[in-house]
């Protein structure tokens, strides 16, 4: 067989390069790199080769002895990447990571319980666009009876048994209602409010504490009529318990208001069914409403005849106690971490 | 109020069941709920006759009995002393459940058969008379099922009155609002009148605003007994105790028609006269509970010719009750002003189903009725021959008719009501009414003292159409008025967040403490305001800081096992000013022990901690850094040296520090406890400047660390502060890293190290800079405070 020239011999190199098979791990990518491209390899010793080639082969031989390199370097350097690639996703693969380790938690604190209720409900509130008003906890008679509709020597004060203090006439506000008289007098009509605080009654036990806290609201308006009452607390209600939620009012007596309702909320334990906290009648007690009684309105030099208007209280602690189970309100005042650390 | 169905049925005309009348009852704003049903309960419980009684052979105290139950003759065992032969009685049979709770079954008693039980009237649940078997009428019929013959299968209601709805403090006044409610009669007994006078006894009013109305009517001849089991009965279902025949009349036709009476022995009053006057100044008077009151100058007192014999409308004297032996009585019946009944009630702390009523306002046109209806019952019962009667009414002024604007009342309720539907609605409630031009004028029935003006007559209409007839509509709030009292709220809402966020636990404390805790922390303060506190009276101070509260509960959850407690409070604190007016403030107080662990490393809860903690928080609400110094005056339950007065914008909002350990000693806390309080308003107004950013640097800087070592007692701050005073506009930040005592500081020393970082905002620093500043600061804290940089 007579002797192949160099190009020959460059273009079956070139021809056995391109069908190579691919390294499978990092020895064959060194065994090819070293056969080839190392020092005697058969790349090398056929570019020294070159030097000796006849004249006018040499461009062609050339630019073949480039493509072989060209084609041999990107091809190991490919595999490399590629090997590099699957050792590290082995690797990886293999590893064992505890991810049922307890997490390194940041030490967050707690909103309490009857704070975080408060600011959920003023916070619907205020989107159905009342505004908050605060008013003071140590109130005077009148704004917290008198102003209110509470003649003095009226039974209906017996319905709050009141804290009084001693070396002043003051007493501790036994609803936030005086904040009503307060707001209307600061501000006059058209006026919505809603003003969140605590109050105080002498009486305690597993659902009576001596201090608790309410929400009062109110809207003072041309033409507000008893119907807004009812469409008001109920779009509340809704939000805070549920779309399915459903309200029910019954006539009671507050003297602030006048027809004054006791509104129930369908039961959030049982839905209506009847169970042990609604005592079986498919309804929780919650709110007092009612038209704001014109006596109200005067002590407010507001004018009835013109203005109309409704107001509601609820007690947070109740609210509360349902949401989260608890059965003994003085759980709330004890503030024990064990309690806290829960919410 | 008790309210027996049976009862209230004979009152009005109705076809409710007990649960619809419930229901209807609270839809109308009585709240009613059935508490005792005895519907269907003695089924098995029939008429019997004793036949026969005979000793049982093996027992001394039973007897056997045989008793005719209609169709069959039974044996039966029995217990009671008094069963006798011929005796009409009620017998369970077998299979009968009592309202005690006891089935009735076949059973042996000492080796006799039983077929039944002969019932007293407790096992009947009639009223607590047990002396023995309850013996019937003879003439009924053997068999005949008890509920037949006796008022037995009832069901009792419990209502809930509101205060302003006295007038429905009766079977009557339940009956009026069934009326209304179902559109039934009204069964009111129509009486004859009585004869005008009472032959030797006169009476007179001195105080008429006090007594409106006052009547007596004469019985005489009454024998004194118990009452029939009926009336017994019906008294004992509504809580009072049956006494005897004229007594039980008296509170029997106060539970039917809400009025009270008094029966006085006509022997008792003297000089035959009835004087209703003022009590004199320390005239003692001894009610028939037999407790001496000094009722006072105020009080109303029932008195004859020589001394008072009843205390108007609220009990009755000793020296003038219905005694064994009255064969005579004098029966008043009145109207007392409810302001001066409760007034004098109160002052004695008496409570009566009496001055209950009256308090509550009774209906001054129906004393006559109620002493009509007493007068003919003592008739019936008590063999008493009903004579003259004597009214005295001098006083109540004619209430005028309110009128109604339609056309409001249908504003105010969002309602389309006619005319006519008003009027319906308020006829049926007993007012008269008269409608023209769309003004509706309606005149009030005597018993609603409740209904005043307009507002009152719209609530009528309201309740009777009902409140769940009434569509919801939602108000358009878009114009109303927007004020500044959120703010606060809100204010306080972020400073709360951000606490919770830093580790600490909301809590709630009563604004009240035990002033002992605010003295054994030496927190003299002359304005706190005291309290009268009937739940717990050492409770009876008005906080004036957050701390002694925080520090009892901090006390509770060590005692309970806690190692870290972080708690914070926000919330009122009340202050007296120089002019004796209380103030309020909202503060905020932390307090804090134990340790903080961050992935694995246990950080300390100690001073400067908090001190870091409260200088974020502060930068959060108010965008300005807080100062830390010593304060003016220390407090003394706080460790002398570790406590600082802070300041945010050159104003002081607090206190921080770690409490003093002889101050603890009180609280029995025995670690390391470190908190602050601080004034929200004062910090809210502090920080109204608000923050502004500075520029992002365009050009990189130069860090650099140094440790220098300094006098033990020399403060960080001050060399912090000489440091950056060096050059102001390029020294950007300064930082320690590290404090340290040990090897290689000298006794007295220590090595504070710094990273520092230079910037200049016009050009990048060169090394050269850097070491020029870096020269200028160690030339500096040498200078100032001896500093030497630590090797």
């Amino acid at each position: 067989m007579a002797a192949q020239t160099l190009i020959e011999r460059l273009q079956g190199l070139k021809a056995q390069v391109a069908s190579l098979p691919s390294p499978a791990d990092e020895r064959e990518l060194e065994a090819l790199r070293v056969k080839y491209l190392g020092k005697k390899g058969t790349v090398s010793l056929l570019s020294q080769e070159m030097a000796s080639a006849p004249k006018d082969e040499k461009p062609v031989a050339g630019k073949l002895l480039q493509e072989v390199r060209g084609g041999l370097e990107t091809m190991l350097e490919q595999a490399r990447v590629r090997l590099t690639r699957e050792k590290i996703q082995k690797e990886i693969e293999q590893e064992f990571f505890d991810i049922s380790l307890p997490g390194s938690e940041p030490e967050f604190g707690a909103r309490h319980p009857i704070a975080a209720v408060m600011d959920e409900i003023v916070d619907i509130f205020t989107g159905m666009g009342f505004q908050v008003e605060e008013g003071p906890e140590v109130e005077s008679d009148y704004y917290n009876f008198e102003g209110l509709n509470f003649p003095a020597e009226h039974p209906a004060r017996d319905m709050q048994d009141t804290f009084h203090l001693t070396n002043i006439e003051r007493l501790l506000r036994t609803h936030t209602s005086p904040v009503q008289v307060r707001a209307m007098q600061k501000y006059g009509p058209p006026l919505s409010v809603i003003a969140p605080g605590k109050v105080y009654r002498c009486d305690a036990d597993i659902t009576h504490s001596p201090m608790f806290h309410q929400i009062e609201g109110f809207t003072i308006d041309k033409k507000i009529t008893m119907g807004d009452l009812k469409g008001t607390l109920q779009t509340f209600i809704q939000r805070l318990y549920g779309p399915k939620t459903a309200i029910r009012l019954r006539p009671s007596f507050f003297p602030f208001v006048e027809p004054g309702a006791e509104v129930d909320v369908s039961c959030v334990i049982c839905g209506g069914k009847g169970c042990r906290v609604c005592k079986h009648t498919g309804w929780l007690e919650i709110l007092g409403a009612g038209m704001i009684h014109p006596n109200v309105m005067r002590a407010s030099k507001i004018d009835p005849a013109q203005w109309s208007g409704f107001a509601f209280g609820m007690g947070i602690e109740r609210i509360a106690m349902l949401k989260y189970g608890v059965d003994d309100i003085r759980l709330f005042f004890e503030n024990d971490l064990r309690f806290l650390r829960q919410f | 109020m008790k309210l027996s169905y049976l009862w209230l049925n004979e009152w009005v005309e109705h076809s409710l069941p007990p649960e619809k009348l419930a229901e209807g009852l609270t839809g109308l704003g009585l709240e009613t709920n059935i508490v005792e049903d005895r519907r269907g309960a003695f089924k098995n419980v029939v008429v019997g006759k004793v036949e026969s009684v005979k000793p049982h052979p093996n027992a001394d105290n039973i007897r056997l009995t045989t008793v005719n139950a209609g169709t069959e003759t039974l044996p039966i065992v029995c217990g009671a002393k008094n069963v006798a032969e011929g005796q009409t009685v009620a017998v369970a049979l077998i299979g009968a459940a009592l309202p005690n709770g006891m089935k009735i079954e076949l059973r042996k008693i000492r080796g006799e058969t039983s077929c039944g039980m002969i019932c007293s009237e407790t096992e009947l649940g009639l009223g607590a008379e047990s002396s023995g078997i309850m013996v019937l009428d003879d003439s009924l019929k053997p068999g005949t099922p008890l509920a037949e013959c006796i008022e037995i299968e009832d069901t009792l209601f419990e209502v809930d009155l509101t205060p302003n709805r006295g007038d429905c403090l009766s079977v009557l006044g339940v009956a009026r609002e069934v009326a209304a409610l179902t559109g039934g009669k009204l069964k009111v007994p129509a009486l004859t009148p009585p004869a005008s006078g009472i032959a030797g006894l006169t009476v007179k009013i001195e105080n008429a605003s006090a007594c409106p109305r006052y009547t007596a009517r004469e019985i005489s001849g009454v024998k004194i007994a118990p009452s029939p089991l009926k009336i017994r009965r019906r008294l004992s279902a509504c809580g009072i105790r049956p006494i005897n025949n004229v007594v039980d009349v008296t509170n029997y036709i106060l539970l039917e028609t809400g009025h009270p009476l008094h029966a006085f022995d006509r022997r008792d009053i003297s000089g035959g006269t009835i004087v209703i006057r003022n009590a004199a100044e320390n005239e003692p008077f001894t009610t028939l509970d037999g407790k001496t009151h000094t009722p006072g100058e105020g009080a109303l007192l029932i008195a004859d010719a020589a001394r008072g014999v009843a205390l108007a409308g609220i009990m009755g004297g000793q020296n003038s009750e219905v005694k064994n032996d009255t064969a005579d009585v004098i029966l008043e019946t009145a109207y007392f002003n409810p302001v001066a009944v409760r007034k004098t009630a109160k002052k004695l702390g008496i409570g009566t189903e009496s001055s209950y009523r009256f308090e509550r306002g009774v209906d001054p046109d129906g004393v006559p009725l109620a002493s009509a209806l007493a007068a003919k019952m003592m008739e019936e019962i008590a063999g008493g021959k009903a004579g003259g009667f004597i009214d005295q009414y001098p006083g109540m002024a004619p209430r005028p008719a309110i009128t109604l604007s339609t056309a409001r009342c249908n504003d105010m309720l969002g309602l389309d009501l006619k005319d006519g539907e008003m009027e319906n609605y308020l006829s049926r409630l007993g007012f008269a009414c008269k409608t023209a031009g769309g003004a509706l004028s309606a005149k009030v029935p005597s018993h609603r003292h409740d209904i005043k003006e307009e507002i009152d007559l719209i609530e009528e209409i309201c309740r009777l159409h009902g409140f769940t007839n009434i569509p919801g509509t939602l108000p358009r709030l878009a114009q109303h008025q927007v004020g500044t009292g959120g703010d606060m709220y809100a204010r306080r809402r972020e400073l709360n967040r951000l606490l919770s966020a830093s580790g600490f636990y909301e809590t709630i404390n009563y604004s009240f403490i035990n002033p002992l805790w605010r003295t054994q922390l030496e927190m003299a303060d002359a304005r706190a305001a005291a309290m009268e506190n009937r739940i717990n009276a050492d409770l009876s101070e008005l906080r004036t800081s957050l701390l002694p509260g925080l520090l009892t509960v901090t006390a509770f959850n060590l005692k309970q096992g806690a190692e870290n407690v972080t708690l914070y409070e926000t919330g009122t604190v009340f202050r007296m000013d120089g002019n004796g007016v209380l103030e309020e403030f909202l503060s905020a107080g932390v307090m804090t022990c134990g340790d903080e662990e961050i992935f694995g490393a246990k950080l300390e809860r100690g001073f400067h901690r908090l001190k870091g903690i409260l200088t974020k928080v502060i930068k959060a609400i108010t965008g300005t850094a807080p100062e830390f110094a010593r304060p003016s005056a220390p407090r003394k339950y706080l460790y002398d040296h570790r406590q600082a007065e802070i300041t945010v914008g050159g104003q002081v909002v607090g206190i921080m520090g770690q409490a003093h350990p002889l101050a603890l000693e009180a609280f029995d806390i025995d670690c390391g406890l470190v908190g602050f309080e601080m004034s929200v308003n004062a910090l809210v107004q502090s920080g109204a400047k608000g923050m502004r950013v500075t520029a992002i640097p365009r050009f990189p800087g130069i860090k650099r660390d140094v440790a220098l070592l300094v006098d033990e007692r020399t403060g960080a701050g001050a060399v912090m502060e000489t440091i950056l005073k060096t050059d102001p506009a390029k020294i950007r930040s300064c930082r320690l890293f590290d404090l340290y005592h040990g090897q290689q500081v000298p006794e007295g020393k220590k090595s504070l190290a710094f990273r520092l970082f230079f910037l200049d905002t016009e050009k990048t620093l060169t090394d050269a800079a850097g070491d020029a500043i870096m020269n200028a600061i160690l030339a500096r804290v040498k200078e100032t405070h001896g500093a030497e940089i630590r090797g």
